[in-house]
C-alpha cells in the first residue's frame, strides 16, 4: 500500500530532529541541514509511489530506512552541486521558515558541530603542508585547480591528485569522529 | 502544530507547510482523477501551474550569487500571479555578523523615488533602492524590488519576500570625488536568461551626469537627488559594462564593472577569461613553458575551455615568455576537444556555440596595442593585460582564414600575421 501524505507527515513528526543532526554532521551547516530535511519529506512524498517496503533494507521500520536512501542521495547531491537541491520543495510549494539564532546554536548542539570543526582544524593543522595547502585552496578558498596548480607551482593533474590524495587522508583521520549509522527510530 | 517542536519553531512550521502541500497535492490529484475534471494542469495548485510554466531549457552557469539567496528574477510571468505569491519576509542578520558603521538604523531607511525595469518588460517588480543612514554615520544602500508599497526581492521560486530594514547591500561616505556607494549588484539565477546586474550609485550631491557602457554603447542614466539606477540582463563582464560618473566641476571618474583586459566579450552570450599558466617545457631541463587558454569567466559544470596557446619561457623558473608574442587561431564547435601533457590534461569545448577564437600572449613591455582584422576592416583591439594574455571570442561566421592579427609595437611598428604564431605548434592532440 502507498504512503500517504499523513503516513509522511507522521514520518516527520517522529524523525525530522534525527533527520536534521544527521544532515547537520555531514554538510556542517545547520541551514542547509534544514533544506536537506525539506528536500527530503518533500522529495519522499512525490515519490511516495516508489516506496516498496520489501526494497527497503536496514532498521526496523522499512519507511525510516526508505526515507535515508533518499537523505543520502541527497547529501551525495549537495556535495556535488555545493547547494540543495530544492526540487521537490519548489514542486510542493513548500516554505520553509527561516532559522532563529537559538535553532541555529540548537542545531549545533543537536549535531555536536562545533567538536567536528575542532577535529577538522586539529586533523588539518596536523597534515604536512604539501598535504594541508592544495586542500586549503580549494576547499576553502574555494579555487579552480588551474589556480592552484599556478599558486604551487604544480601541474594541474598533479593538483588535483594532491587535493584528491588529502581529502582521503582527512576522512581516514576524522572516521572515528564521524556517525556511521544511521538514528534507528526508536 | 506538532507539540514535539515547541523548542524547534523552524521544524513546526516547516512540519506545518508540508502537511498543507501534501494534502493539496492530494486534493489536486483526487479531482484530477475523477472523469471529467478539470486536466491536472488546470486542476494543479497555483503554485505548481507557475512552477511548470517557470521551467525552460536549461544553461546554468553556476552560482556566483552575491549575498544571501537574494537573486533571481523570472521572466514572462503575469504579473497578478506574481504579485500574489509572496513567501516569508527574509531575516535580518544576526547581531553578530554585523559591524555598527555598516548597521543600518532602521528608522532612516527610505525608498527612494527612482525605479528600473526589468529588461524583460514581463510583470516583474522594477528594481529601487533604498537608503539610510548607517550607526557610524555612513550612507547604506540596498537594492531590491518595489511590489505596491512593499521592498523586497523576487526570490528563485517566483515569490516577493520582503527585506528587513538592517539587511544591506553596503555602506559608504561621499568624498568629493565620489559617491558614497557606486557599483554594480549581481542577482544569480538558475537560467541564464533571468541573470541581472543592477548598477546603481547614491550619495553623490556634486554628480551632474551618469553614463554605463554596455558592450561599448553608452547609455546616459538618469540622475535624481544625486542617485541613479538602471538593470542589465546577465554578468557585469558578459557586457564589458563601464560606469562613467561627470561632475559639476568638470572632473570625470570611470568604474570599469565588468570590463577587463583578461575577459573577453562573447559576440552574443556569457564571456570569457583569459588564463595564463607555467608549466614544465618539452624537456624538463628545459625551458619553462608559457600558456594561454580561453574558458568560460564563470566556471560550471561543462564550461567550454579551448587548447592552451603555449610558447617558451625564459628559462627553466622563468613564467616569462621569450617571444614578443604568441597566439593561435581557431575555430572551435561542439564536441571539440582535445588532450596535451601525454593525455593527462585535456580541453573540451562541450556543447558551446562554435566561436572563432584568437588567443595568446605578448610580451607587455615591446607591444602597444593588439588587434584583430576582418575583411571589413578592424574587428576588435585591445591594449595588452597585466600578463601579457589576451583573447578575442568572435561569432564561428567568421573563418580564421579570414582573420588578420596585428601587433602593434611600442615603436610604432605594426606586425601583421595571417595564421598562427606558435614557435613550439600546437601542443594538443
Amino acid at each position: 500500500m502507498p504512503l500517504t501524505a499523513d503516513d509522511i507527515a507522521a514520518l516527520y513528526d517522529a524523525h525530522a530532529r534525527s533527520f536534521v543532526a544527521y544532515f547537520a554532521r555531514r554538510v556542517l551547516d545547520p541551514e542547509a541541514a534544514v533544506d536537506l530535511t525539506a528536500e527530503t519529506f518533500a522529495a519522499a512524498f512525490v515519490n511516495r509511489a516508489k516506496f516498496d517496503p520489501a526494497l527497503a533494507s536496514g532498521g526496523d521500520d522499512p519507511a525510516v530506512a526508505w526515507l535515508f536512501g533518499i537523505a543520502r542521495n541527497h547529501v551525495a547531491m549537495y556535495f556535488r552541486a555545493g547547494a540543495v537541491e530544492r526540487r521537490a520543495v519548489a514542486k510542493l510549494g513548500v516554505e520553509r521558515p527561516e532559522l532563529t539564532e537559538p535553532e541555529f546554536e540548537r542545531i549545533e548542539e543537536l549535531s555536536e558541530l562545533a567538536d567536528l570543526r575542532r577535529r577538522v582544524t586539529l586533523e588539518l593543522d596536523a597534515m604536512p603542508p604539501e598535504h594541508a595547502d592544495p586542500l586549503r585552496l580549494r576547499v576553502v578558498d574555494e579555487l579552480g585547480y588551474d589556480e592552484i596548480a599556478a599558486r604551487l607551482d604544480i601541474t594541474e593533474t598533479t593538483a588535483r591528485a594532491r587535493v584528491s590524495r588529502s581529502l582521503r587522508a582527512l576522512a581516514v583521520r576524522l572516521e572515528p569522529y564521524l556517525p556511521i549509522e544511521e538514528p534507528s527510530n526508536a | 502544530m506538532p507539540e514535539h517542536f515547541d523548542d524547534f519553531p523552524v521544524l513546526a512550521g516547516l512540519g506545518t507547510s508540508l502537511r498543507a502541500a501534501m494534502a493539496d497535492a492530494e486534493a489536486a490529484e483526487a479531482t484530477a482523477a475523477v472523469p471529467g475534471a478539470a486536466t491536472p494542469v488546470d486542476a494543479a495548485p497555483e503554485r505548481d501551474r507557475h512552477t511548470r510554466r517557470w521551467r525552460r531549457g536549461p544553461r546554468n552557469f553556476g552560482a556566483l550569487s552575491s549575498i544571501l539567496v537574494l537573486g533571481v528574477v523570472g521572466t514572462a510571468a503575469a504579473a497578478a500571479t506574481l504579485t500574489v505569491l509572496r513567501g516569508s519576509p527574509i531575516p535580518a542578520p544576526r547581531a553578530a555578523d554585523l559591524q555598527p558603521a555598516m548597521t543600518a538604523k532602521a528608522e532612516t531607511q527610505r525608498v527612494l523615488d527612482l525605479r528600473a525595469a526589468d529588461p524583460s518588460g514581463g510583470g516583474i517588480p522594477p528594481y529601487a533602492l533604498r537608503i539610510g543612514e548607517s550607526q557610524g554615520g555612513l550612507t547604506c544602500v540596498t537594492v531590491g524590488q518595489v511590489d505596491g508599497d512593499q521592498f523586497g526581492i523576487v526570490g528563485t521560486d517566483r515569490r516577493f519576500r520582503n527585506l528587513p530594514p538592517t539587511l544591506i547591500d553596503g555602506c559608504g561616505q561621499e568624498t568629493g570625488s565620489g559617491p558614497a556607494v557606486a557599483g554594480a549588484r549581481v542577482l544569480d539565477a538558475t537560467n541564464y536568461g533571468d541573470v541581472r546586474t543592477v548598477v546603481y550609485g547614491v550619495g553623490n550631491s556634486e554628480l551632474e551626469a551618469a553614463a554605463l557602457e554596455i558592450r561599448g554603447v553608452a547609455r546616459k542614466l538618469e540622475v535624481k537627488d544625486g542617485a541613479f539606477l538602471t538593470v542589465v540582463p546577465g554578468y557585469p563582464e558578459d557586457s564589458a559594462l563601464t560606469l562613467r560618473l561627470t561632475y559639476e566641476d568638470g572632473h570625470t571618474a570611470t568604474h570599469p564593472l565588468g570590463a577587463s583586459p583578461l575577459t573577453a566579450l562573447d559576440p552574443e552570450g556569457p564571456a570569457w577569461r583569459v588564463e595564463t599558466s607555467v608549466g614544465m617545457g618539452p624537456s624538463k631541463k628545459g625551458a619553462a613553458r608559457v600558456c594561454v587558454s580561453v574558458r568560460a569567466a564563470r566556471s560550471a559544470p561543462k564550461s567550454p575551455s579551448s587548447p592552451p596557446a603555449c610558447a617558451l619561457g625564459r628559462g627553466p623558473a622563468s613564467g616569462l615568455q621569450r617571444d614578443r608574442w604568441f597566439f593561435d587561431i581557431r575555430t572551435l564547435g561542439p564536441g571539440d576537444q582535445g588532450s596535451f601533457d601525454r593525455d593527462r590534461a585535456k580541453w573540451f569545448w562541450h556543447d558551446s556555440p562554435a566561436r572563432t577564437v584568437v588567443w595568446g600572449s605578448v610580451q607587455r613591455e615591446r607591444v602597444a596595442n593588439i588587434s584583430v582584422h576582418g575583411p571589413a576592416g578592424l574587428v576588435r583591439e585591445q591594449k595588452p593585460s597585466i600578463n601579457g594574455g589576451f583573447a578575442f571570442v568572435l561569432d564561428a561566421s567568421v573563418p580564421a582564414s579570414a582573420l588578420t592579427v596585428v601587433m602593434t609595437t611600442k615603436d610604432g611598428r605594426e606586425h601583421r600575421f595571417d595564421r598562427p604564431q606558435l614557435p613550439i605548434g600546437r601542443i594538443d592532440s
